[in-house]
């Protein structure tokens, strides 16, 4: 046993930049003994090839490596204040006995003694006050992961509290029971103890405040990452990846806020393949809206039309003969043109209605398609081929299509 | 009373459906960092039976305040649409964690230099395998330097507003807040379908994945 862990130690030894390499870089260096490291890693199951190509250590060995280096990089924060706190008392009272024995040698050790375990105490507390400075200012920099980070701040915050609260031993009405005759040490007392106790409640609260907002970073980064990790998992290993029954069709109380979104983020709900209507993406888009044909159309827009019947151009384009013509062209030549796109404007030109494109336009959205008025947004009149920037609809037609308004 | 500008193309652009990040839309987002000037934005969406909403304050959008079954329709096409870029989203984090070396994920505001994705893709097989595999899944061209390819994705992202140049013609790009909405739907799937990932673990590689 002991043979093999010795063997197995020489190898860690030997591939130690490999291995480092492995944490900090998730690759290997493209060099002969790097390769010869990760195969006898593997070989031990210390470390692996991902599905995607990159090399991490088994999470037991790199747990492993991250607790030993965090000993070996950390000091903890782990004053005795209460040893000292005791130590200081015991000493006070040893100082005041001499004092009162007259053995003003042994009171003079004692008060020596006093004020050596202040010091060491205050010491012993800014020395953990300036580690939790450094880690706040490093960020955790001695582990290397985000998980590490994330334990080694709730560690530091639990650190922190518990030297909060040990400050509370240094009481002083516990001290003033003691008689203090001796002016120094009174002053070293009221004001480097008791001071530096106050002092150091007040770095240790804002530490903590700070330590509070990095483990929400932490968290939140850490989140991320696996949630990435997680979803590139289950792309990889899983096939079923539909997860609209998420949204039911029947329900009816209010759908979760993420999926409450008006109107699509991105448009591409519609085709957007050159960006112009084709006759199936017409027949699609009349589908969903409920349109069967064109007499129901008719009738409906007989009987609640939403034009605004008051423009001159339009009344003349809808209510006469011709214009109730045309209306019937068009949603026959969406229905009839086969694949091809459709051009408004072979219509337009063709029956030279007496209103203008956009009116024209705004016809089709509200007679044929039924679209609301909202989505007549999507829709812009767009010249085919090269135009002049200054098109503003009362262009002379050449060429025509619907477009999608991005 | 006085035309406030900003007020009027913000409530115009969530009404629209456009987003608001700082990315995207600085000045509408730095307007919604007001507390008073969400509630007036707020007051006039409620006008309209829609709501704002935010993810984590760094993406802001308009919602449904109340459900129709047209709404409700349109919910369900939206949440289709994104479902389905939620894949290539994924690869495209996780393709970046790799090459940064670094098991953060992104977050709004990151800048991403083509040349330098373009420069460690170049350098590692398995990085420019998984790049192939996304430009499968886009529908992209295989053909090409790895630049073409990575340029490829990069466009993709930029379509469907994950990413913004930040100049046209530089290649340096800023991920937007919609990255976060993307991260916050991914959160509401594992929270709803948790099921589906249970057996998911990324401690330890399953066999067929090891060398």
């Amino acid at each position: 046993m002991s043979g093999a862990m010795i063997k197995m130690f020489r190898m860690l030894a030997k591939h130690a930049p490999t291995i480092d390499t492995i944490i900090t870089e998730g690759l290997l260096p493209p060099t002969e003994e790097a390769l010869k490291g990760f195969d006898e890693l593997h070989n031990y199951n210390l470390a692996f090839e991902t599905a995607s190509g990159s090399i991490r250590l088994s999470s037991t060995f790199q747990n492993f490596l991250e607790n030993a280096l965090k000993t070996e990089r950390s000091l903890a924060i782990n004053v005795d204040v209460g040893g000292y706190w005791r130590s200081i008392l015991f000493n006070i009272n040893q100082l005041n006995h001499s004092n009162t024995l007259g053995a003003y040698n042994d009171s003079d050790r004692y008060k020596r003694l006093v004020i050596d375990s202040i010091y060491q105490l205050l010491d012993g507390i800014n020395n953990n006050i300036q580690q939790l400075r450094n880690r706040i200012e490093n960020q955790f920099g001695y582990v290397h992961s985000i998980s590490a980070k994330r334990k080694e701040n709730e560690q530091a915050i639990s650190e922190a509290r518990t030297l909060r609260q040990a400050l509370n031993i240094i009481d002083e009405a516990e001290l003033l029971e003691r008689p203090i005759t001796d002016l120094r040490l009174r002053s070293i007392i009221n004001n480097d103890l008791f001071g530096g106790k106050q002092s150091a409640i007040k770095e240790l609260i804002n530490a903590l405040t700070l330590m509070q907002a990095l483990l929400i970073g932490f968290r939140k980064l850490e989140g991320r990452g696996k949630l990435v990790r997680q979803f590139k998992q289950y792309f990889d290993t899983k096939t079923d990846h539909d997860f609209s029954d998420l949204i039911g069709v029947e329900e009816t109380g209010m759908p979760p806020n993420i999926t409450n979104v008006v109107k699509a983020i991105n448009i591409d709900v519609y085709p957007d393949e050159s960006s112009l209507l084709t006759r199936n993406d017409l027949i699609d888009l009349a589908q969903s809206l409920n349109l069967v044909e064109g007499e129901r159309f008719k009738k409906a827009r007989d009987n609640n039309s939403s034009l605004d019947m008051t423009q001159d151009d339009v009344e003349k384009a809808v209510e006469t003969p011709i214009g109730a013509k045309w209306l019937e062209d068009i949603l026959l030549a969406l229905i009839k043109t086969p694949g091809d796109k459709v051009l408004v404007n072979n219509i337009y030109q063709q029956l030279k209605p007496a209103c203008k494109p956009q009116l024209f336009l705004d016809a089709i959205y509200t007679e044929i398609l039924r679209l609301p008025a909202e989505k007549s947004k999507f829709f812009i009149f767009k010249p085919l081929g090269n135009y002049s920037k200054s098109f503003n609809g009362n262009f002379d037609i050449k060429d025509i299509s619907i477009c999608f308004n991005y | 009373m006085i035309f406030d500008e900003v007020f009027t193309n913000t409530v115009e652009s969530l009404l629209e459906g456009k987003f608001i990040c700082p990315i995207t839309c600085a000045v509408s987002y730095d307007f919604l960092s007001s507390d008073i000037n969400r509630e007036r934005v707020q007051a006039y969406l409620y006008q309209t039976s829609k709501t704002l909403s935010h993810i984590d304050h760094e993406f802001y959008y308009a919602s449904y305040e109340s459900m129709t079954p047209d709404r409700r329709r349109a919910s369900r096409v939206v949440f289709k649409q994104t479902q389905q870029e939620i894949r290539p989203v994924v690869e495209f984090l996780s393709l970046m964690m790799r090459v940064s070396n670094d098991e953060r994920s992104l977050y709004t505001g990151d800048e991403i230099h083509l040349a330098q994705i373009v420069s460690k893709i170049e350098n590692d097989k398995s990085l420019l395998k998984s790049l192939d595999r996304i430009i499968i899944q886009i529908k992209g061209q295989l053909k090409g330097s790895v630049f073409d390819k990575t340029k490829q994705l990069i466009n993709s992202l930029v379509k469907t507003e994950i990413l913004k140049q930040i100049e046209p013609k530089i290649d340096i790009y800023l991920c937007t807040g919609k990255l976060a909405y993307y991260i916050n739907l991914m959160e509401f799937i594992m929270t709803y379908q948790a099921e589906k990932f249970d057996d998911i673990d990324l401690d330890e590689p399953v066999q067929d994945e090891l060398i």
